[in-house]
């Protein structure tokens, strides 16, 4: 229990409407979207300001009180999720956007912001922000920054990474700096090392943001194919013409169903083992003949239909399907468990068949939705966490799956993080000393290791062995 | 160490006494050239001279050194220009590892033979190797978000200032696990690793490739026009202007605004098509074949500090885009400048190191900066080359210091003369 002292110290700084401590209250911060890992803090501060941020943050650190940033608790990874007697710095009413510059395409934003409003706000001036992970319609893009999220589209443009060009932090002793330049400048690239720092270095508050010019034309195409293998192919064949799709998304059969049967069901055909989304943006003559050039790879290919959508409508029906494809499992069973992979993308078509040999030595089903351009897999289990059996055989499914993308020359996380789910599995990665390096960074901006401990690290016992990270039981879909 | 032990070391290291072909850094040359065979001996090296407390300056093909403070100790160049070749490249997956000390021409080449390449226009690319490049995080002109070394570097393999052998990152063009420590490394000039291997992403080559250039006789107009090009179309993948003095060399006349459009065919004639009609130049002119080559070659090269005479400093300025013409149009009165406003980059050269103080003045009016790039070592020694202390210095020093305790890596040479 935090100390009266300490809550009416809070209490001074964001008002009696900003501090939540009731059980009731505090509960749905007791995770983020991976419900399987469950902390209820002692106590949820919501700020108005940096200053705000920046003496809460004192008063935590002054009590040695453990605290962690967050933005909508979309995140996939368990990486907002406090520790035990802590307290969650909840960002959701600093989400204004400060100013717009059309000319240098830029836009101060405060980070409590959804990602989808940045987008909206700055639509007027022919703009858009970037990243679009598929939560963008809830997701912040603090939580964004922290994770340094992806999204389809990051295939052509880049990860959250690319386009924030300057932040403002409240370090974890309370101190407020401010990162970076919206110029260009020299020295260490500390917003680079922020950007994905998972909430370990501090808490951003605001920060200034890329914009890019909107596309003057959008072609979005939808190839169905036969088999897995083939659609795979025809990707190979897509990033040989020499040219970089905005985004190449892949569903399999499993995926299809749930999605089309669910709200969001975005007209995927569903007797088809594959489907391939391959959206092209920039002039609207030359996506014409890259429509005609893919068309001929994917039934090169095997692709039995291949149809561009013909309006903004069919464009937004499609994604709208293909974003809410997590969601959609929760269909199947109380629980999902989404995993975030990444394969040379010229594995794919192996490192997918030993994803279904591996699901089916566990005894159970695994859906493949994922970002094929990238090579980045997010395959979807779906199981009943009361079965304590099936939720082992679950996890250890999970662990050959990144041990396989590990052993082609892969990665454990392409774009949800390692957080608290993969901490143990960061040593199939890296060496002691590649962890120890990543250590003592954070010793830099977090020595008293009180700001979101417990996060993408091995516990110790786990280290070298990579042990299955522990779960609680019942814990609900992971979307 | 026992002497023979030392020695053998140093052999495998090849180390060698500097000779006239070695550049100096400011007039201060080391005792040792040491140019070691693998990152094996690279590590054994550096671990000698860490417990030597031997100041070690890591470089590649040299052609950035001079840019930097003044080195507060030198003791060892740690050279990897052994430390090169391309290690596996599959174009397929957009991605090739290369050892750090591969010249980025002999990488290029073996890009184009996958159709694909690396988006860098370094100056002296047959010397000028990757993982120096990517220490200095200077690729050359292109600059377009998703170009630049901190885009396109995907994990390293490096030497600890002590020799401990690490890795970040990894070879797949997406990637989370783990902190970003290759945004440390890039642009960190050899200041807390010695990079021995890397991966980086690549890209296709283009399918078509459009120069053209533009003359006007007043900058105000040029100005302008830019500021109507960027409302208008995609930004094209080089926007470069050059002023008078800089173009008589290559038969242009007035100031120039260089364009260069790059993707597929038909995008890149229709932005060029849509820009065409809204430049108010006096002439347009679409540059071809050799002669356009030329053009990117010269302006490439623009400021080398091998071919300004002794004493020329030669200043980058850092600005916002909308302030770049503004800053260039100033400089212009103390010399020759070439600016890429949209990176917000201006360079130019002047004869008056006293010039500098007025070039960063009017700089940081503009909320930009200015880095003295070269320059007579009276001057360097007054001043912070750098220029403006950058934002978030405090943690800088600190990652140093961790990174680097006993400052045996490039000392005194960065910014704030870390």
């Amino acid at each position: 229990m935090l100390e009266r002292k300490v809550l009416g110290k809070l209490e001074e700084v964001v008002g009696p409407q900003g501090l939540l401590v009731r059980p009731e209250h505090v509960l749905v911060y007791e995770c983020d979207g991976t419900t399987a890992f469950k902390s209820p803090p002692e106590a949820v501060v919501l700020p108005r300001s940096t200053e705000d941020v920046s003496r809460v943050v004192r008063i935590c650190a002054d009590a040695k009180i453990p605290f962690v940033g967050r933005g909508a608790g979309t995140g996939l990874s368990g990486g907002a999720i406090p520790s035990e007697g802590g307290v969650v710095v909840a960002m959701n009413r600093m989400n204004r956007i400060l100013s717009v510059d059309p000319i240098n395409r830029t836009a101060r934003v405060e980070t409590g912001i959804v990602n989808l409003e940045i987008s909206r706000g700055v639509a007027e001036h022919g703009l858009f922000f970037a990243p679009d992970p598929s939560s963008q319609s809830s997701c912040t893009v603090g939580g964004n920054i922290a994770e340094n999220a992806g999204g389809p589209h990051c295939f052509k443009y880049g990860a959250t990474t690319a386009h924030i060009l300057s932040l403002t932090v409240v370090l974890p002793n309370g101190e407020i700096v401010d990162l970076g330049e919206r110029r260009e400048t020299v020295g260490y690239d500390l917003v680079g090392l922020f950007i994905g720092s998972e909430g370990t270095f501090g808490i951003a508050t605001a920060a200034d943001v890329r914009l890019l010019p909107l596309p003057e034309a959008v072609k979005t195409c939808l190839a169905t194919f036969p088999s897995m293998v083939e659609a795979c192919e025809a990707v190979s064949d897509i990033v040989a013409l020499g040219i970089i799709p905005a985004a190449v998304e892949m569903m399999d059969r499993a995926t299809i169903e749930v999605v089309e049967a669910g709200a969001s069901a975005g007209g995927f055909p569903k007797d088809a083992e594959a489907v391939l989304l391959v959206e092209f943006d920039g002039a609207p003559a030359g996506l014409d003949r890259l429509e005609k050039e893919v068309d001929g790879i994917c039934r090169r290919r095997g692709a039995v239909a291949f149809v561009a959508a013909r309006d903004a409508r069919e464009r937004e029906k499609l994604w709208k399907g293909r974003k809410a494809a997590f969601g959609a499992m929760g269909r199947l069973s109380t629980d999902l468990y989404v995993q975030d992979g990444v394969v040379p993308r010229t594995r794919l078509p192996e490192v997918l068949a030993k994803v279904d040999e591996i699901g089916r030595k566990h005894g159970i089903r695994v859906a493949n939705v994922f970002h094929a351009g990238d090579g980045n897999l997010h395959p979807c289990i779906s199981y009943d966490g009361r079965d304590e059996s099936e939720k082992q055989r679950v996890l250890a499914a999970g662990k050959e799956i990144l041990e396989l993308c590990v052993s082609v020359g892969g990665a454990i996380t392409g774009e949800h993080g390692v957080g608290t789910e993969k901490s143990n599995y960061m040593s199939l990665s890296f060496s002691e000393s590649d962890l120890d390096l990543m250590r003592s960074i954070r010793e830099v901006w977090n020595p008293d290791g009180l700001c979101n401990p417990g996060k993408v690290f091995p516990t110790r016992q786990g280290c070298g062995e990579a042990g299955l990270p522990s779960m609680v039981s019942g814990g609900g879909a992971w979307i | 160490m026992t002497r023979g032990s030392v020695r053998s070391l140093l052999a495998e290291a090849n180390a060698r006494p500097p000779t006239a072909s070695d550049p100096d850094i400011d007039g201060m040359k080391p005792s040792l050239v040491l140019e070691p065979g693998s990152a094996e001996a690279a590590a054994a090296t550096l671990s000698f001279c860490h417990r030597e407390g031997l100041a070690v300056v890591p470089c590649g093909g040299t052609t950035r050194l001079h840019v930097g403070n003044l080195p507060s100790r030198l003791d060892c160049y740690l050279r990897s220009i052994h430390l090169s070749g391309v290690v596996s490249y599959q174009p397929g997956d957009l991605t090739v590892s290369v050892e750090a000390g591969t010249p980025f021409r002999e990488l290029q080449s073996a890009l184009a033979e996958g159709k694909q390449f690396i988006p860098w226009d370094p100056a002296a690319a047959d010397r000028a190797t990757v993982g120096g490049l990517l220490a200095a995080g200077e690729p050359g002109m292109r600059r377009a978000p998703g170009a630049r070394p901190r885009d396109l570097l995907l994990g390293f393999h490096a030497l600890l200032a002590d020799g401990t052998a690490v890795a970040a990152g990894g070879r797949v063009v997406k990637n989370v696990s783990g902190y970003e420590l290759t945004k440390l490394l890039v642009g960190s000039r050899g200041t807390l690793a010695f990079l021995t291997r890397v991966h980086l992403r690549v890209r296709p080559l283009p399918e078509t490739t459009l120069t053209v250039a533009a003359s006007f006789d007043d900058p105000k107009r040029l100005a302008a026009d830019l500021s109507s090009l960027r409302a208008a179309v995609a930004p094209p993948e080089v926007v470069a202007v050059l002023d008078p003095a800089v173009v008589a060399s290559l038969s242009l006349a007035g100031w120039v605004l260089l364009l260069r459009f790059e993707g597929i065919a038909e995008e890149a004639s229709g932005d060029w098509r849509k820009a065409e009609g809204l430049l108010r130049a006096d002439e347009v002119t679409r540059l071809e074949g050799p002669e356009a080559d030329e053009v990117w070659r010269r302006l490439r090269d623009f400021p080398s500090p091998a071919s300004g005479s002794e004493g020329e400093c030669v200043v980058l300025g850092q600005t916002l885009p909308s302030d770049a013409m503004r800053l260039a149009a100033t400089w212009q009165s103390q010399g020759p400048v070439v600016a890429y406003p949209e990176a917000g980059r201006i360079y130019t050269k002047t004869h008056e190191p006293e010039g500098y103080f007025h070039l960063l003045e009017t700089a940081l009016d503009l909320s930009g900066n200015a880095i003295l790039e070269s320059g007579p070592q009276a001057l360097k020694s007054q001043v912070d080359v750098f220029g403006e202390t950058p934002r978030g210095f405090g943690l800088m020093s600190k990652i140093k210091e961790k990174m680097d305790p006993k400052n045996i890596l490039s000392p005194g040479r960065f910014v704030g003369r870390l």
